[in-house]
């Protein structure tokens, strides 16, 4: 009787561990089939509820495990839908939209078929966990929805890293201070130094010192930026999460880039009101284009910077030397023509150079259609270029902080 | 199953001493370590302070490359493939560090979201869900940096359920509460425990590893020197008693004289604020008491117990027998 007794527990519980599955509520489902298997280390529903939570190659072990105690066809059946389908049933019965329940008897599995074309509701299982279904389920779509789902997701990453980055820098005082005060403080003097020069060349001055603002918000905010994880002990949070590390670092730099881009237009405007000096834009359109092709490459060159961050914190101290030569290279503030000769193949794979060049001549007005198609052709060139060493320098470094310890190091 | 396999695992860390003449010093903080976890299991991980149970950690959680060895978390090589493990696992190291303290509960859980790649409308439902379950619910929109050292702690449990993780690695997260907040921090880790979470666990608490864990490793130096349940382990010294004796201002040399009579096993002093605890582990119980108070002639003592051996006798033991 005592065993009677138990198999009804375990077959209660079962039933329970399957009716909290349908309704997503995993911790209760497998709270469930454990007290089965406690009542019943035999029960089948309770193991196949089990497989269904599990993620490969835990699955197999247990589907293995329901064969050894019953290898009858039907139980090699629900085994094998299992293995393969119910992956996407369960994260529909997990995903918070709930459009399809899990079947009230997991043997309506077997009248299931999985939808091949159908995207998965995302879940919150781990990537991998879908990957491995979409592979079982549909093998001719995987690398094409893997990559969609990949590109989804990092886009996502960026936009709530450049939003969170955003919203701890509006809590900052010292970036408040460099993003807000100090443009306007730059603004300021150099139109007052330049009152008696005219519009033409003040809007030279203006675009020029906006693009030095800009470097270096890129090179100290962005680059600091990953000490300061380091120093709050959330750089380990992130490296061992798995998003990729240079795909936070370019939301971030997004964020920093189009944030101290903001301020110094705000801080012009506002200075040229003081001045009464009208900073017009000969090729508004033309600007407009250049001014998002710059913010895109200067966020794909501080992926070349961040790495070096990773490896090492001590690394600002040479980084702060790299900031006027990139002012001078660039040509923000004075033609490189002024320059040696052998400098120019340096400033020629430098995005700053053409992004200096394409807003020069499109606020001056001399920017021919010809000129600004390969001032922006180098400037996605080289933004491509930045992010295929950048992911490859963070591949390296990060590997080497790994080896060397200095994930935690500060 | 195993959810952690882990086989002749080593960590050497390197260090440079000397400014003009640098020499490389070589300290090895984890020796040649082999374990595994079975699936739904509590593992607990003991050592004294560099032992080396941060280094086993950070390494089965990707963060640090082992010098030697391999470790496999649901199947998966932690050098080899990092991606799925990642994907699949927890953890969180104790103390306050690990959050943006700039940004609300809130905020820092939705980010961490996104970085686990939960979906943004299954993060809408979870994240209040998960504050309630740690009980800053009411707290979830004021910013981190206003949080009590315990609030964050258990914030940092909120995010490493984030992605429902099958695997958890909780590096002393109990370190620093006060005891309120430890025991609702265990019982946050019990309630995981019931949902047959894997979970590795590094303390230094013995109770809590006696009343959480089903299976300990002791480390030391870096070297595994015992595993089994707690009540395995407490057999090891089941044979001898605790003599506990508080005194005041003990010389060192009486302690050693202590440790030549044959009646002792072994000895230990604790520090106790103004007065010390001395404990003696002996076969003979409370037998010992009377030559052990001849022995201390001219030391103050104060209260006098005689007790059974617990989790943490074992564990000074074993660490004592491996100094």
């Amino acid at each position: 009787m005592a065993g009677d007794e138990a198999l009804s527990r375990a077959d209660a519980s079962a039933r329970s561990a399957r009716k909290a599955l349908a309704r997503g509520d995993r911790p209760s489902a497998r709270r469930a089939a454990f007290l089965a298997l406690k009542s019943d280390p035999t029960c089948e529903l309770a193991w196949l509820v089990l497989a269904a939570l599990a993620d490969p190659p835990a699955r197999r072990n247990y589907l293995e495990h329901i064969l050894a105690i019953n290898s009858n066809r039907e139980t090699a059946i629900k085994a094998r839908k299992v293995e393969t389908g119910e992956r996407r049933m369960l994260d529909r019965a997990y995903s918070v939209s709930r459009r399809k329940r899990w079947p009230d008897d997991v043997s309506a599995i077997e009248d299931t078929k999985p939808h091949k074309t159908e995207r998965i509701p995302a879940s919150i299982r781990p990537e991998g966990t879908r990957k491995d279904a979409e592979s079982a389920a549909a093998p001719s779509t995987t690398s094409f929805v893997r990559a969609k789902q990949n590109m989804v997701q990092n886009l996502r990453v960026v936009a709530t890293a450049c939003e969170m980055a955003l919203k701890h820098a509006a809590t900052d005082s010292f970036i408040i201070f460099a993003v807000f005060v100090q443009p306007l403080i730059i603004a300021l003097l150099g139109l007052y130094m330049l009152r008696e020069r005219g519009g033409d060349y003040a809007i030279f001055v203006v675009v020029g010192s906006g693009l030095t603002g800009l470097w270096s918000s890129l090179l100290f905010v962005s680059g600091g930026a990953l000490n300061q994880e380091r120093w709050s002990g959330t750089l380990e949070s992130l490296v061992g999460m798995p998003t990729s590390l240079e795909v936070v670092v370019f939301g971030k730099n997004l964020a920093y880039v189009t944030q101290s881009l903001g301020s110094m237009v705000l801080a012009y405007a506002l200075a040229s009101l003081l001045f009464g000096t009208p900073l017009r834009v000969a090729q508004p359109l033309l600007f407009l284009a250049s001014i998002v092709l710059t913010t895109i490459s200067f966020v794909c060159l501080g992926l070349l910077l961040a790495p070096m961050f990773v490896a090492n914190p001590d690394i600002r101290n040479f980084v702060n030397a790299l900031e006027y030569p990139m002012y001078i290279l660039a040509g923000f503030l004075f033609p490189i023509a002024l320059l040696p000769g052998w400098t120019t193949p340096l400033s020629y794979v430098l995005a700053p150079y053409w992004a200096a060049e394409a807003l020069h001549a499109a606020s001056t007005g001399t920017a021919s259609l010809n000129n600004i198609a390969l001032d922006w052709g180098m400037l996605l060139v080289l933004g491509a270029a930045y992010v295929l060493i950048g992911r490859w320098l963070f591949r390296v470094f990060l590997r080497k902080a790994r080896q060397d310890a200095t994930l935690d190091f500060f | 199953m195993n959810a952690i396999e882990v086989e002749g695992l080593r960590r050497i860390y390197k260090a440079t001493i000397g400014v003009i003449r640098r020499k490389v010093k070589e300290v090895e903080a984890v020796d040649d370590i082999s374990f595994s976890v079975v699936g739904g299991e509590l593992f607990g991980l003991l050592g004294p302070n560099g032992a080396g149970k941060t280094t086993m950690v950070k390494m089965l959680t990707t963060l640090l490359l082992p010098t030697a060895g391999t470790a496999r978390v649901l199947g998966y090589d932690v050098v080899e493939t990092p991606g799925p493990v990642r994907s699949r696992i927890g953890f969180i190291f104790g103390g306050e560090r690990g959050l943006y303290w700039r940004l609300s509960g809130n905020d820092n859980l939705r980010y961490f979201a996104s970085l686990y790649h939960v979906d943004p409308d299954v993060a809408h439902q979870r994240i209040p869900y998960l504050l309630d379950m740690v009980g800053l619910q009411a707290r979830g929109n004021e910013k981190v940096e206003g949080y009590s050292r315990g609030m964050k702690q258990r914030l940092h449990i909120a995010r490493t359920l984030l992605h429902d993780p099958e695997v958890l690695f909780l590096d002393e997260p109990t370190i620093g509460l006060d005891p309120v907040g430890a025991r609702e921090l265990r019982q946050v880790v019990r309630n995981l425990q019931s949902e047959s979470k894997t979970i590795l666990l590094t303390t230094h608490y013995m109770f809590e590893a006696d009343s959480l864990c089903d299976r300990i490793a002791v480390i030391n130096h870096g070297r595994l020197v015992a595993m089994d349940t707690p009540s395995g382990l407490k057999k090891n010294v089941s044979d001898l008693s605790v003599i506990e004796i508080e005194v005041f201002g003990i010389p060192d040399e009486v302690v050693e004289s202590l440790r030549q009579s044959p009646a002792v096993h072994s000895v230990s002093v604790e520090n106790r604020d103004q007065r010390q605890a001395l404990l003696v582990h002996s076969p003979l119980g409370s037998e010992a008491v009377p030559d052990l108070l001849a022995s201390l002639d001219g030391t103050r003592v104060g209260k006098v117990t005689v007790r059974e051996p617990t989790l943490e006798d074992a564990y000074v033991r074993l660490v004592a027998e491996t100094g």
